[in-house]
């Protein structure tokens, strides 16, 4: 017993010794890693970005984090992997600095370093503390394993807020908080137990999926800053699909227009000029203030001949955060109609000043688009342009603010081209944007080697408070729906 | 033994293998193949841990290592006879214990009645909504009930069916009975029973029905995968079985498009009679089977976008909610045609750890990393996709 101690001490020690470098042939060229973190802005409150040699016949990495007092992290394995007490310890004591990285990597029994790489760590953390997105296959017509779920930006842990293994056959999309208020939310449910689901602090009602004022679903959400409001857009969604075409799919509207729902009296709020009967209307966005709601509206079209002549522009008309109604007349904000292109998924920056949203050449689902980037327009000069530092040759689309306006999440479809994966970028004081980083992982590729479901819908939430799937799935299934008032 | 005896056995045994073999191998071999499309078996740790994750994953772990050898019907039929007489044995042990309890009146009809049992409970994995994870439960089963003796520690007993139920999945509710010599004991083991089932609901996201009647024993839903007569067209359609094929009565408007072509290889039909309504694809993609067969009859009439559409909704509407081998191969290979080159890498990356598709997964990965199609077959598509104009389908 006494010899066995040192014994496994021995066999550690030569374990760990196979992996450290020797004989290294030094490379003056940038690691080729994914994800991509090179010369990235993070905030410092981010989970660890661990990360791998891309190659995949670089079988060993071992990565030095190194700031400017000479404190160092390693990580090493098949994928390096920080620890996170000791990530979050280098980062806080970096903040508004950078901090150096090097990789030495293993191919075929030799090592090689690569020229250094900076992070920078901004002064400021990503004020929310958690992300929302569904997880769902990049699918058309058929869907499998889905859900909605929360997941915590300081370290790894997700946590479902429906998943559809509750209930078979059940499709969930379009979750939505109030301004990144997790007891505030929305999401729909199609299929079985089908239902629009509106949280409102301690209250969860449970709204009939298909209301008898609309005749339709309410789809797309938007909350009033008060969070007595939700624009929805009510849909009739179809979707066709490419025989030779890199983008595969288009999802259109035969129909659509925007209602708003009164949360506190369970009223619909119509108005005909946002349901105008030649006009397809939809994404609402709410201004920061509540004093606007914005819009995109296309003349409804005939498809599939006139699929890429649904070119949709950017409206803003006032909201009277008293009554419920639109009134004055309506704003274009940016007629991209005149530049051959098409907006989809406005999202208003909480600072009022800025408002983002999705450009493809047609149509309003961008994702499904490789041209689509995302373009930022400034309220008070009106300055649009293209965000050509966050954009790839693939799409990106659906932006989303954080609760400073310092941060701006989106999907991005660079990774393959199929699967989207969730960025974030900050906007930093000269109104350009730092480089994006993905949303961090345990042993990343392999994570998203395996991950078939695209990222989608996401959102920023500001506060931990848990969600309890099982108890939402309960009341889906127990609850007698709600059903909706018209507009008195 | 005597050696009549030992002959006997061994005539037994030959028989009965021999019909298993023939039963599979020649009258439905069909759904010996189907079997090994309902899952995918990674050769990594990454997948034994995930399974491990779920309640029942380990039988569903072991069923998807079985069910990869079911690519060759020989194989998969070899398997079923294995599986076969470790369920006889299993029945057998059983049946000889409960035998005890009658004085060994019965000792005679233990061995009939095990081959009667082995034979009913295997001929549920004719049904296709019956999975390989149900039957290699009940044999886990029925071997732990056979081999745990009456008089065990009933906090064993607890641990044993504690740690079974998280392995194999709620079959190891039938541990227990055999274990209740008292009032107490049963209440106990009620407790535990009850105690399993909340710290499964607890830490996992199925409804309480799934939990009782198992996660991936029985696939409810299996209207979503097909039903036997889909199975048999695809593997006539797989098989080249055009004569067969064109006999099998068509009750899906996948089978009548596949049934088309099947006359067309005959010289019995034209080749635009082909294309007629596959615009309209969705009404044939009414499950994974028929999904399938029109990924592959897309592919062979060089609709290289609708053939990957098709095996897209195929691998997603799976019902156990994960990718399965023949739609990853499908997806590289139209992503290599219309070279989307890094989306063929992820794939082949997948397949690269699987046992019967890695080296055509490495070839496929070579061509994606070269951004190169030198595959004839391969280029002769990306050509014809190339030159055809863009339609829409649905």
């Amino acid at each position: 017993m006494k010899h066995i101690l040192p014994l496994y001490s021995i066999c550690l020690l030569m374990v760990s010794s196979c992996h450290e470098p020797y004989n290294v042939t030094s490379i003056n060229e940038l690691p080729a890693i994914y994800p991509n973190y090179i010369d990235v802005t993070i905030p410092y409150n981010i989970a660890p970005l661990n990360f791998a040699m891309a190659d995949y016949s670089f079988s060993y990495i071992r990565a030095t984090i190194k700031d400017a007092d000479g404190d160092s992290i390693v990580a090493q394995g098949t994928e390096a992997n920080f620890d996170i007490e000791q990530w979050h310890q280098i980062l806080s004591q970096n903040k508004g600095k950078d901090i150096s990285v090097s990789v030495c990597a293993q191919k075929n029994d030799k090592w090689y370093s690569f020229r250094n790489f900076n992070i920078s760590i901004s002064s400021f953390s990503l004020s929310d503390k958690q992300i929302t997105y569904r997880r769902i296959a990049p699918g058309y017509g058929q869907y499998g394993a889905m859900g909605i779920y929360k997941r915590n930006v300081s370290d790894f842990s997700e946590q479902p807020i429906i998943v559809n293994s509750l209930s078979e056959g059940m499709c969930v999309n379009c979750h939505n908080s109030n301004r990144t208020n997790s007891q505030q939310f929305t999401f729909h449910v199609r299929g079985v137990n089908g239902a629009t689901i509106v949280g409102n602090n301690n209250n969860v009602d449970i709204l009939e999926s298909i209301n008898k004022i609309t005749n339709s679903s309410l789809v797309y959400p938007s909350w009033h800053s008060t969070g007595r409001f939700i624009a929805f857009s009510t849909n009739q969604t179809a979707q066709m699909f490419h025989s030779h075409d890199i983008n595969r799919i288009e999802v259109y509207d035969k129909k659509s227009d925007i209602v708003v729902y009164d949360v506190i009296n369970n009223r619909l709020i119509t108005d005909s000029i946002i349901m105008h009967n030649d006009m397809s209307e939809n994404c609402p966005a709410f201004s920061a203030n509540g004093d606007s709601l914005y819009f995109i509206s296309a003349p409804t079209r005939n498809y599939p001949s006139e699929a890429k002549q649904q070119k949709y522009d950017l409206y803003r008309i006032a909201f009277d955060s008293i009554s419920g109604h639109i009134y004055g007349n309506i704003d274009t904000i940016f007629s991209a109609s005149d530049n051959g292109k098409s907006i989809s998924w406005p999202s208003t920056c909480p600072r009022n000043q800025f408002i983002t949203f999705a450009v493809a050449d047609y149509g309003y689902f961008s994702i499904w688009h490789q041209e689509s980037d995302i373009y930022i327009a400034d309220l008070h000069s009106g300055v649009i342009r293209p965000i050509n530092e966050i954009c790839s040759n693939r799409a990106e689309s659906y932006p989303k603010w954080s609760t400073d306006g310092r941060w701006l999440l989106f999907v991005s479809r660079r990774d393959d081209g199929l699967h989207s994966r969730l960025y974030i970028s900050q906007l930093k004081d000269n109104g350009t944007f730092t480089k994006p980083f993905m949303l961090p992982q345990i042993n990343p590729k392999q994570y998203y080697l395996n991950q078939f479901d695209s990222f989608n819908t996401p959102d920023f939430v500001h506060d931990n408070n848990n969600t309890d799937a099982k108890s939402i799935d309960r009341k889906l299934k127990n609850s007698d729906r709600k059903y909706i008032n018209a507009n008195n | 033994m005597s050696m009549k005896n030992l002959y006997v056995k061994f005539i037994t045994f030959a028989i009965i293998s021999a019909t298993i073999f023939f039963f599979w191998a020649h009258l439905f071999p069909e759904l010996v193949l189907v079997r090994e499309q309902m899952n995918i078996f990674i050769w990594n740790f990454t997948f034994f841990k995930e399974k491990l994750l779920t309640i029942g994953g380990f039988a569903n772990y072991c069923a998807a290592f079985l069910s990869q050898f079911f690519y060759f019907i020989k194989y998969g039929v070899l398997i079923y006879i294995i599986l076969f007489w470790f369920l006889y044995y299993a029945c057998y042990l059983l049946i000889k214990r409960i035998n005890k309890h009658f004085e060994h009146r019965y000792a005679k009809i233990i061995a009939p009645l095990s081959i009667i049992s082995a034979i009913t409970i295997s001929a549920l994995m004719l049904r296709l909504d019956v999975q390989l994870d149900f039957y290699l439960a009940i044999i886990i089963t029925f071997f732990t009930i056979a081999l745990m003796p009456s008089n065990t520690h009933v906090l064993l007993i607890a641990i044993t069916f504690f740690i079974s139920y998280w392995l194999i999945g709620p079959l190891s509710f039938l541990i227990l009975i055999p274990q209740i010599h008292s009032i107490t004991r049963g209440l106990f083991l009620l407790l535990t029973a009850l105690i399993t089932i909340v710290f499964s609901y607890s830490v996992s996201y199925y409804p309480i029905r799934t939990i009782f009647v198992g996660v991936n024993y029985i696939w409810t839903n299996n209207q979503i995968f097909g039903t036997t007569t889909d199975a048999r067209c695809d593997f006539y359609f797989r098989m080249s079985m055009w004569k067969q094929l064109s006999q099998m009565p068509i009750n899906t408007a996948a089978t009548k498009h596949i049934q088309e072509y099947a006359l067309l290889k005959q010289n019995k039909q034209y080749e635009e009679k082909l294309f007629t309504g596959l615009a309209d694809a969705h009404q044939t993609l009414t499950g994974c089977l028929p999904c399938f067969m029109m990924s592959d009859l897309c592919l062979k009439l060089g609709l290289v976008g609708m053939s990957q559409r098709a095996a897209f909704e195929g691998m997603v509407a799976m019902p156990t909610h994960q990718y399965n081998a023949r739609s990853l191969k499908r997806l590289a290979e139209t992503a290599l045609i219309t070279q989307q080159f890094d989306l063929a890498q992820k794939y082949t990356s997948v397949l690269k750890q699987t046992l019967f598709y890695s080296k055509w997964a490495n070839d496929v990965y070579q061509m994606a990393s070269q951004q190169k199609i030198s595959d004839p077959n391969y280029k002769m598509l990306h050509d014809i996709y190339q030159k055809s104009d863009d339609k829409f389908f649905y």
